[in-house]
């Protein structure tokens, strides 16, 4: 037997990407990770994975507005057989976004929408392959510090015993 | 006195292994050693008697770093994870240190022991909780179940018991509706408080696991605390089990773990650039991404596993008032659903365990068998 290999990368969206609709309401897309979505042509993998699950959100926001706006509409049979359209609608939109959800976590991928007034206004996407600040997990970084450490009066670095190194430091 | 100071910087769960090989050293071999440590999770040892500081540029310290080869032969011989730094300090210091405590070595200090655990300090409310995880690192996927078979399990148990969900906010741990959240919020020694209280942990094989060993159980409790652990196939359960632990796994259950855990490291890549997505390392057989050892398992598997133990502990539903109290600390999950108002008839039924069970059947009425739980009863 031979492994299994998944990988996602270098491939377009599997969704149409809202934004390209004619029909598209800006107001209803949210941002990812508190930023503008990725541009609808990335094929980076998770810049991808970001966009379906924005795809998603986007149309469970825009039959959000369709059953309040159903919703608005005096009582009458026809508004209820309406809202129940519209709530079936959502259903089927939740059932979407759950896929998206159950594909994605093996690979690590959670996406948590922040809701308000009913509405994603944001998704908080964290990724099996980088770490929060979008650094790969296996990358190697480094962290400085600047420490003053001021000199014993009278002394200079010729005199002291230790090797020092660092920026504005040019000597062995 | 012979001076040791044993080194190890691998995971917490590879430390609580290293407690149980410096409490057997003093135990086998009394009054003949002082022993320090230097590990990645120093709250491991606080309240350790068996811990003296001793510093490395001290001459008569011996300074030796810590492995465990042993795990090299536990598809091979019937061996257990504890033995795995006895066994390696047995050969480096010629020494015959035996296990004599079948789990680690935690200590808690009075003042913990007698502090309200951390769930009463949350919501004022004194209830059994048991503590879930519900995913795990990144280096090995391999070991995580979906979480959607966690909330599986959560859900069945609505009303009857109380998860607390833990899990560094630096590893994968999704949110789990109906359960405390703790995710991010708890350091070793909160954990360690978390689980002294804890009437049971459910979790995959993980450093949860070996804290439920390790850690002694309230006055009056069970000897052992209740844990059940998905495992799959990846190690042998002679390496991981505990008593008193269900370990649901399935060795000899498929060609792959035939013979003993594969030992491999994740399911899928995850394109981190970690040599644990080449293929010598990556699942042989994948389900839906998900390991089919792993797939294998049922959230009614576990739900089974975990009902005879909540009977044992007399773990009754919780009162009215005990849920009015707790109802307001449990996850919600903020989305559009939340306010649309009373259910409607659904389009289609979406049964995220359907699938699965589907699979299961299919691949049970051939050549697989359910996956076995090992319940090591003293």
């Amino acid at each position: 037997m031979t492994p299994t290999r998944h990988s996602f990368d270098n491939q377009p969206a599997r969704v149409e990407d809202p934004r390209r609709r004619i029909d598209f309401l800006p107001q209803y897309y949210p941002q990812a990770n508190g930023q503008e979505a990725p541009p609808i042509e990335s094929v980076e993998q998770n810049a991808r994975i970001t966009l379906e699950f924005l795809a998603a959100y986007y149309d469970l926001n825009c039959e959000y507005v369709r059953l309040l706006e159903v919703r608005n509409a005096p009582a009458s049979q026809q508004r209820s057989e309406a809202e129940k359209k519209s709530l079936q609608a959502v259903e089927r939109l939740l059932i979407v976004r759950d896929r998206l959800e159950d594909q994605y976590a093996p690979f690590g991928v959670i996406a948590d929408p922040v809701v308000r007034d009913g509405f994603t206004v944001n998704v908080r996407l964290s990724f099996g392959n980088v770490d929060a600040a979008g650094r790969r997990r296996t990358d190697w970084y480094t962290i400085t510090a600047f420490v003053p450490i001021p000199l014993p009066k009278g002394a200079k670095f010729e005199d002291l015993p230790m090797r020092i190194e660092g920026p504005g430091i040019n000597r062995e | 006195m012979q001076k040791l100071i044993l080194i190890n910087y691998q995971s917490p769960g590879d430390v609580v292994m290293l407690t149980a090989a410096v409490r057997d050293l003093h135990h086998c071999y009394p009054k003949q050693f002082l022993t320090d440590v230097r590990t990645g999770s120093p709250e491991l040892w606080e309240n350790n008697p068996h811990v003296t500081p001793l510093e490395v540029n001290d001459p008569d310290v011996q300074v030796l770093e810590c492995h465990y080869p042993l795990v090299g032969c536990s598809n091979q011989r019937p061996v257990h994870f504890l033995n795995g730094f006895i066994e390696y300090l047995n050969d480096q210091l010629s020494l015959q240190i035996k296990l004599t405590r079948f789990a680690g070595d935690i200590h808690l200090s009075t003042a913990e022991k007698r502090a309200p655990s951390p769930v009463e300090q949350i919501t004022g409310v004194n209830v059994p909780y048991w503590v879930i995880v519900a995913g795990g690192k990144f280096d090995y996927t391999i070991k995580w179940w979906h979480f959607r078979r966690w909330q599986a399990v959560v859900d069945q148990f609505r009303d009857k018991m109380l998860f607390v969900q833990v899990g560094s906010s630096h590893h994968y741990h999704p949110a789990l509706k109906g359960v405390l959240d703790l995710r991010g919020q708890t350091s070793l020694r909160d954990l360690i408080r978390l689980i002294y209280h804890a009437q049971g942990v459910l979790c995959p094989v993980t450093l949860l696991m070996h804290l439920a060993a390790a850690i002694e159980t309230t006055p009056g409790g069970p000897e052992t605390r209740p844990c059940v652990v998905v495992a799959g196939g990846r190690e042998p359960a002679s390496w991981e089990a505990y008593p008193g632990h269900e370990f649901i796994h399935t060795i000899g259950q498929l060609p792959c773990c035939a013979a003993g855990g594969c030992w491999r490291s994740r399911s899928v890549p995850l394109g981190d650039g970690d040599e644990k997505d080449e293929s010598p390392n990556l699942c042989l057989d994948v389900v839906e991404n998900l390991p089919r050892c792993m797939h294998l398992i049922t959230p009614e598997l576990v739900v089974r596993s975990i009902t005879p133990l909540l009977k044992k502990r007399r773990t009754g539903r919780r009162t009215r008032a005990a849920c009015a109290a707790i109802n307001p600390f449990l996850f919600r999950r903020a989305e559009v659903g939340a306010v649309l108002g009373p259910p409607v008839p659904k389009p289609e039924t979406f049964d995220p365990l359907l699938s699965q069970r589907q699979e299961t059947n299919h691949k049970t009425k051939g050549k697989h068998h359910a996956p076995r739980t090992i319940s090591n009863k003293r």
